[in-house]
């Protein structure tokens, strides 16, 4: 018992109370069982018999009256009622037999059941002389002197049956009252005495409890203490924990912008690394049909050259004709000088002779003229020619350079066209997980606000531990000095 | 039509015409007193020679080489018949000897040719354009007269001094053999 718990100490008090609550139940309902019994044998046996009693001298008087209505009247019916009301005094009196338990109150009936009989024969003979043609005062005379002595004996025993029947309801009565004292005098003497042991029980338990929770109270007190110093310490904790959730949520959210602007630039990036890239193969496009331009040129190029050294053979070829007419016109013109020479040696006979030499001469002198220009323009021609060609050729260098130029500016738009695809998958890539790090960022600053808005709660939840704990000290100071008010003073 | 061809066409014309009034013109029409000179170059100078002084002008003949002999004498050459020594006219003037002249002219009155560098044509000027050199040149002693012509002053080679020359240098070549 000494290691029982609170509940069980208790429970155990309140056993032993709702057993003695039970002993003085029980004790409480046989002594109301006994007052009943005796009250239901009060009711049931003697006042029933007095309420037959007087029933039988309702029905005597009923008859009586029928019997004279027939006298009076001589109408059957009377006698009907009058007979029925007989049987129904002769039932009621079987039944009174059945009731009474004594001898002294079955002679009674007896003596009831006859004087009925006597009064009943007295009454046919008086009912018979009736039905004669006999005068109503004989009647008359005849019925007070045979019916009225059997009635008044009946009515004697009927009373004194009757009179006999209410002193035994009065006894019965008294000692029914009798038993119900008793009864509440023995209900009386066991709740004391249950109460006094409860009280015992009581304080004893009281004393018991009272000492194990002064010191429970005490470790309460203590632990309050300690509670509350705690609370003060996880208070100032989750203040500051809110602070730095503020202060981290405010981060997160300067973070979480930026993320955001970094996906938005991400998303310009790969726009305009796409946009680059449509140009770039845009470009790449035109620089593959301005190659095919320049091969193209340099074709017709090749073929202005081929024309060009062509035209200069054929200046050659000139020359050479040019050379012989040159040739020509020169020997001619030596012709017409050596026959000048012999006409001026033929003296006036060569006049004649000299003038058409000289015309020769002349003539001579300017096809000589006209070969040196026909000789400088094939010049100018050929140097033209020497020119275009030297252009051509240098055209045709920088058509191959611009051809090996634009080869490697389409490798170049080709890598470049790469290298953007490459900016612009990685941009995507940096744009996917920006989007995830700002959805990260998001879900972080929610559960930081989780965290914030639980540090707050903490904060007021140690708050309220530390008002709490506050208010246990305060309660366990009280319920010690209720417990133990010599180790609270 | 452009502009060069109608010079042509213009030029053929003028040419064409010339020659008809060349046929249409009378023999004997008057004309100023005039000179004819052959225009030659010698060493890179202009010269000029008279045409009553050469008995022919020839360009790009057959020579035979002549080794051993004067350094003006350069050449031999057959012309109708007749071998004809060729001298250097630029040697006989003072100029370095030329690396291969191919004119040459054959002097009035004597078995000589005159090889020189380049036949520049015949001139015909007036008299009056024929003055003669004021002081004689040391560098040019065959020379005493000049024809003025439009762009330049050629001086005019007496060929007969040349000849004369060229017999002095034979003539002090001969005793030797």
């Amino acid at each position: 018992m000494r290691h029982w718990t609170f509940g069980q100490r208790i429970g155990a008090g309140f056993a032993v109370t709702m057993a003695l609550a039970v002993v003085i139940g029980i004790v409480a309902v046989v002594a109301l069982r006994t007052v009943v019994a005796s009250k239901d044998r009060v009711i049931d046996v003697d006042a029933r018999l007095l309420i037959l009693a007087e029933e039988l001298q309702f029905m005597r008087e009923t008859k009586a009256s029928e019997a004279r209505g027939f006298l009076l009247t001589r109408d059957e019916a009377y006698l009907a009622a009058m007979r029925n009301a007989r049987a129904q005094f002769a039932e009621t009196v079987e039944r009174l037999r059945q009731l009474v338990a004594t001898d002294e109150g079955r002679r009674l009936v007896d003596s009831v059941a006859r004087a009925e009989e006597e009064h009943q024969q007295a009454l046919d003979q008086v009912i018979a002389l009736r039905r004669t043609d006999a005068p109503i005062e004989t009647v008359s005379r005849a019925f007070d002197t045979q019916v009225g002595p059997a009635r008044q004996q009946l009515d004697r025993d009927i009373q004194s049956f009757v009179s006999r029947e209410e002193d035994r309801l009065r006894q019965a009565e008294l000692a029914s009252t009798a038993d119900a004292t008793a009864s509440i005098t023995l209900v009386i003497t066991v709740t004391v005495v249950l109460v006094l042991l409860g009280s015992v029980i009581s304080l004893l338990l009281a004393r018991v409890i009272g000492r194990q929770i002064g010191t429970a109270v005490g470790q309460v007190q203590s632990s309050s203490s300690e509670l509350q110093a705690a609370a003060n310490q996880q208070a100032t904790g989750a203040r500051e924990q809110a602070t730095a959730m503020n202060e981290i949520s405010t981060t997160i959210s300067e973070l979480l912008a930026t993320s955001r602007q970094i996906t938005e630039s991400a998303q310009r990036v790969a726009q305009i690394a796409a946009d680059a890239v449509r140009s770039a193969r845009s470009g790449e496009e035109t620089v593959e049909t301005t190659q095919e331009s320049i091969a193209g040129i340099r074709r017709q190029v090749d073929l202005i050259v081929t024309h060009m050294l062509e035209l200069g053979r054929k200046s050659q070829h000139i020359g050479s004709v040019l050379d012989i007419i040159s040739e020509l016109a020169e020997q001619t013109n030596i012709l017409a000088i050596n026959a000048t020479i012999e006409a001026a040696g033929a003296g006036d006979a060569g006049r004649r002779f000299a003038i058409v030499a000289d015309e020769i001469r002349k003539l001579a002198d300017r096809v000589a003229g006209s070969t040196k220009e026909i000789r400088s323009l094939i010049d100018d021609v050929r140097s033209a020619v020497n020119t275009t060609v030297m252009a051509t050729e240098t055209g045709s260098k920088a058509v191959d350079a611009g051809s090996k130029q634009f080869g490697q500016v389409t490798a170049s738009l080709k890598q470049i066209a790469g290298l953007i695809a490459t900016t612009t998958e990685a941009a995507r890539e940096i744009e996917l997980s920006t989007k995830q790090q700002a959805t990260a960022v998001e879900q972080v600053n929610v559960a930081i606000a989780n965290v914030a808005q639980a540090s707050r709660e903490t904060e007021a939840s140690s708050s309220q531990t530390l008002q709490t704990a506050s208010q246990l000290a305060g309660l366990s100071k009280d319920l010690l000095r209720l417990v133990q008010p010599q180790a609270a003073a | 039509m452009n502009g060069d061809q109608r010079s042509i066409a213009s030029k053929a014309a003028e040419l064409r015409q010339a020659f008809d009034r060349s046929f249409a013109r009378a023999a004997d029409a008057d004309r100023p007193p005039s000179e004819d000179l052959l225009a030659i170059r010698v060493g890179g100078d202009a010269f000029a020679v008279r045409f009553a002084e050469v008995a022919g002008v020839f360009v790009d003949c057959k020579l035979a080489p002549l080794p051993g002999s004067a350094p003006q004498l350069i050449e031999l050459t057959a012309l109708k018949g007749r071998v004809l020594p060729v001298y250097d006219l630029g040697a006989l003037l003072g100029y370095p000897a030329a690396a291969a002249a191919r004119s040459w002219l054959v002097a009035a009155g004597a078995p000589v040719a005159l090889a020189f560098d380049r036949f520049d044509g015949h001139l015909r000027v007036a008299r009056e354009a024929v003055t003669p050199r004021r002081s004689a040149d040391a560098n040019q002693p065959f020379v005493d007269e000049a024809v003025r012509t439009e762009r330049l002053i050629r001086p005019i080679i007496r060929v007969a001094s040349v000849v004369e020359a060229i017999e002095s240098l034979a003539r002090r070549a001969r005793p030797a053999e």
